[in-house]
């Protein structure tokens, strides 16, 4: 993008997984913003500077979600998907155009998902 | 009789007559005969029966002609019995006279002996008709079964219902002497006589009168007969000479002649009198006899009525006694549905044809607001607490066409499952409708909260699979060979995977901290290992993050520290600090192992140990190089600080 590398905001509470797709989309090409795991700092985040795109895991412990992460995202219109073991079903009426990726992910289909995200 | 009967013809008139034969039947033969053939078959029957031998004649027939060969024996019944030969022995039936004089043809014609008797006959009963006295003949009880001529003017029909009795046929004045004669002639058996009867006649003369009773000599000794002659003496008298007959003397003996005639009359009365009321007691008795006879039959059905009776009581209490035992079943299992009834929570209401309650479960009554004395009262004037709109629509279309509905209604946070179905009665027949709420809401609960788990289940299992993918990417960044990738990714899953046995056993809600740190140690010497602090719950995401780094922790002791020498100690204590968040601070500590130094190339382990604390436990860590030993220092924020 412009010459630089596409910055992807990753959100997911657990470590490992964070952990091994930070270090996937890092190989692929991707500067990671990151990996976060907690509503406000993501948002901050944003504010101050857009992420390309982002990939966030729905439930993050301690009965908290990325939904307003997910509306942060929306209002500056950076393109994002879900990544998470619940059903389409289980996903809010408003984001249920947002692509899903379900758990257990497949570290191919993630940069896929990456790749189609930024072409969005 | 048939059996003992031998049939052959035989011709009365041309072949041999059979001889002592005790009974000829011959009815209705001779009416066909003429009275010259009649003349020689009659005598033949007579040659042919032994001495007092019987004669059996149709109704219409007779022997009258021949009353020296037969005797009537009861004429009503044409049956006769042979005389004794009168006429002297070996008299010839007339048939063999008659072949005799066939065979004997043109000899000298032989006098008739036949019609020298029927002369003899005819004169006789001439002599009889005009001069012999008026006679009857009559049995031992005065009934008169046979009558010359002339009797009348001793004899007179009586009064009532034909009778053949003399004593009731005989003209007034006759009767009491007649009687008395006839009583004295039955008695002895021998002739008995009374003379001067005195006899009025109708135009006022007065008859002397002689009455003879005398006993018939060959009549059957069984049934004696009688012949009763009356003999006028002299001429018929005036009144007036019959009582100067009678008077000897003077006019006292008129006087008493006349009071005697009086009292004779006065007699005659009271006998007519006794007669009647004789006859009257006569035909009571009969009737009291018949009603008598009926009464007994009206008895003997009476007692068949009875026994009848008796058996139906017996089937009746039999039917009774069963009767009484289904009441009696019947009663126990309406007991049972009144109970059922009364303890069901199931809300039930039944209904007729026309929507009217016929019954319902107490259940009902917190729905409808139904009350007892509602039964009977249409469904459709009770009001509901919850919300039933397509009720009565359902109820039709299950009267109409016996359609079962079920239908599923939330009120409340309540729900109820609302089953509408046709009520049958014993002929199947439908004869209104069941409407049935059930309370499913713990139901409903527990169906919403099982998907939830199954969610939840899902999520941690895909959550699980994606760590364990991330362990192994991680494992083959560093790790050459398949040995050393086993060597090292192995334990970490098997440390896995005693931390979800931990979680599980608590139906996935926590873990106690000193039973991880426990289980982590167990393969240890308590010599190198203490543990100390309080009871500290660990949720299962925290309990999984702090699990892996406590691996981490004692693979790299047994390997670079402390548990790698014999003397080696490791403490790990920890306290909750209450401040704005509640917070857990754990300090591992290791001693007496080789110096340690803190690690400055990051390998997998340091950099897991690192992530899990800050970023999967959103805590902070610090490391103590000390010269005895390795010191983590860790906080992380836990949401119970309670706990066992």
């Amino acid at each position: 993008v412009n010459g630089r590398r596409p910055r992807i905001l990753l959100v997911e509470d657990e470590w490992l997984i964070a952990e091994t797709m930070a270090t996937t989309l890092r190989a692929d090409g991707f500067e990671i913003v990151g990996p976060m795991w907690s509503a406000e700092p993501a948002c901050r985040s944003i504010r101050e500077s857009a992420p390309d795109a982002a990939i966030l895991d729905i439930a993050l412990g301690d009965n908290e979600t990325s939904y307003p992460i997910a509306r942060c995202l929306a209002e500056h219109g950076v393109p994002f998907a879900f990544m998470s073991g619940y059903s389409q079903l289980q996903i809010p009426a408003e984001f249920r155009d947002v692509p899903l990726v379900s758990k257990p992910i497949s570290l191919s289909a993630l940069a896929g998902m990456v790749g189609e995200l930024l072409r969005r | 009789v048939r059996d003992l009967c031998i049939f052959s013809p035989h011709s009365v008139i041309r072949d041999p007559p059979f001889s002592r034969i005790d009974l000829v039947s011959c009815r209705n033969l001779l009416i066909y005969f003429g009275p010259e053939i009649q003349a020689q078959v009659i005598p033949t029957f007579h040659y042919s029966l032994r001495e007092g031998g019987y004669l059996f004649l149709g109704t219409s027939e007779n022997v009258t002609q021949f009353s020296d060969l037969f005797t009537p024996l009861d004429p009503k019944l044409r049956l006769f019995r042979a005389r004794k030969d009168q006429l002297g022995t070996g008299r010839l039936p007339p048939q063999l006279t008659g072949l005799h004089h066939l065979l004997a043809a043109g000899s000298q014609p032989r006098p008739h002996a036949l019609r020298g008797l029927a002369f003899r006959h005819a004169l006789e009963s001439r002599v009889l008709e005009r001069h012999a006295p008026a006679h009857v003949v009559v049995d031992r009880e005065g009934e008169v079964v046979y009558y010359s001529s002339r009797t009348g003017k001793y004899l007179e029909p009586a009064v009532g219902s034909p009778t053949r009795q003399l004593f009731s046929l005989a003209r007034r004045g006759l009767r009491m002497e007649l009687r008395a004669v006839f009583r004295q002639a039955v008695e002895t058996g021998r002739m008995a006589t009374r003379e001067d009867i005195e006899l009025e006649s109708d135009e006022g003369h007065v008859q002397l009168v002689a009455v003879t009773i005398e006993p018939l000599p060959d009549a059957n000794a069984s049934e004696p007969l009688f012949v009763v002659l009356f003999i006028d003496q002299g001429p018929p008298l005036s009144r007036e000479a019959a009582i100067a007959r009678g008077k000897v003397g003077p006019d006292a003996s008129a006087q008493l002649d006349a009071d005697l005639r009086e009292t004779r009359e006065r007699l005659q009365s009271v006998v007519e009198e006794y007669e009647t009321a004789l006859e009257e007691l006569k035909s009571s008795n009969e009737e009291l006899v018949s009603v008598n006879e009926e009464s007994q039959s009206t008895n003997e059905e009476l007692e068949a009525s009875k026994e009848e009776l008796q058996s139906l009581n017996e089937e009746l209490h039999t039917v009774n006694a069963e009767l009484h035992g289904k009441v009696e079943a019947l009663d126990s299992a309406n007991s049972d549905l009144q109970n059922l009834f009364d303890n069901s929570q199931v809300a039930m209401v039944f209904l007729d044809r026309e929507l009217l309650i016929r019954t319902f479960t107490p259940a009902m009554g917190r729905i409808f607001n139904v009350r007892d004395t509602d039964r009977g009262r249409p469904l459709t004037d009770l009001s509901s607490s919850i919300p039933l709109p397509s009720l009565f629509t359902d109820v039709s279309a299950a009267i109409g066409r016996g359609e079962t509905t079920e239908r599923r209604i939330s009120h409340d946070a309540t729900h109820y499952l609302v089953r509408i179905a046709s009520y049958r009665n014993s002929d199947q027949r439908i004869d209104g409708a069941v409407v049935t709420l059930i309370d499913v809401t713990s139901l409903t609960d527990a169906e919403t909260h099982q998907a939830v788990l199954i969610a939840e289940l899902n999520h941690r299992v895909r959550n699980m699979l994606t760590v364990v993918i991330g362990l192994i990417e991680q494992n083959t960044k560093k790790n050459t060979t398949v040995e050393e990738f086993k060597n090292d990714f192995m334990p970490r899953l098997q440390a896995m995977s005693k931390t979800y046995d931990l979680v599980s056993r608590e139906n996935w809600t926590y873990a106690s901290l000193a039973e991880q740190l426990g289980q982590v140690l167990a393969p240890f010497s308590s010599d190198n290992v203490s543990i100390e602090g309080p009871a500290v719950r660990l949720k299962p995401k925290q309990a999984l993050a702090l699990g892996m780094t406590l691996h981490e922790l004692a693979t790299n002791s047994v390997k670079y520290g402390a548990l790698s020498a014999p003397e080696g100690r490791i403490n790990v204590r920890w306290s909750r600090s209450n401040g704005a968040l509640p917070a857990l601070s754990l300090q591992w500590r290791e001693r007496g192992g080789p110096p340690a130094q803190k690690p400055i190339t990051r390998g997998f382990g340091l950099r897991l140990i690192e992530g899990q604390v800050t970023h999967t436990l959103h805590g902070t860590m610090s490391i103590d190089a000390a010269a005895d030993g390795l010191t983590f220092l860790f906080e992380f924020p836990i949401e119970d600080a309670r706990g066992p």
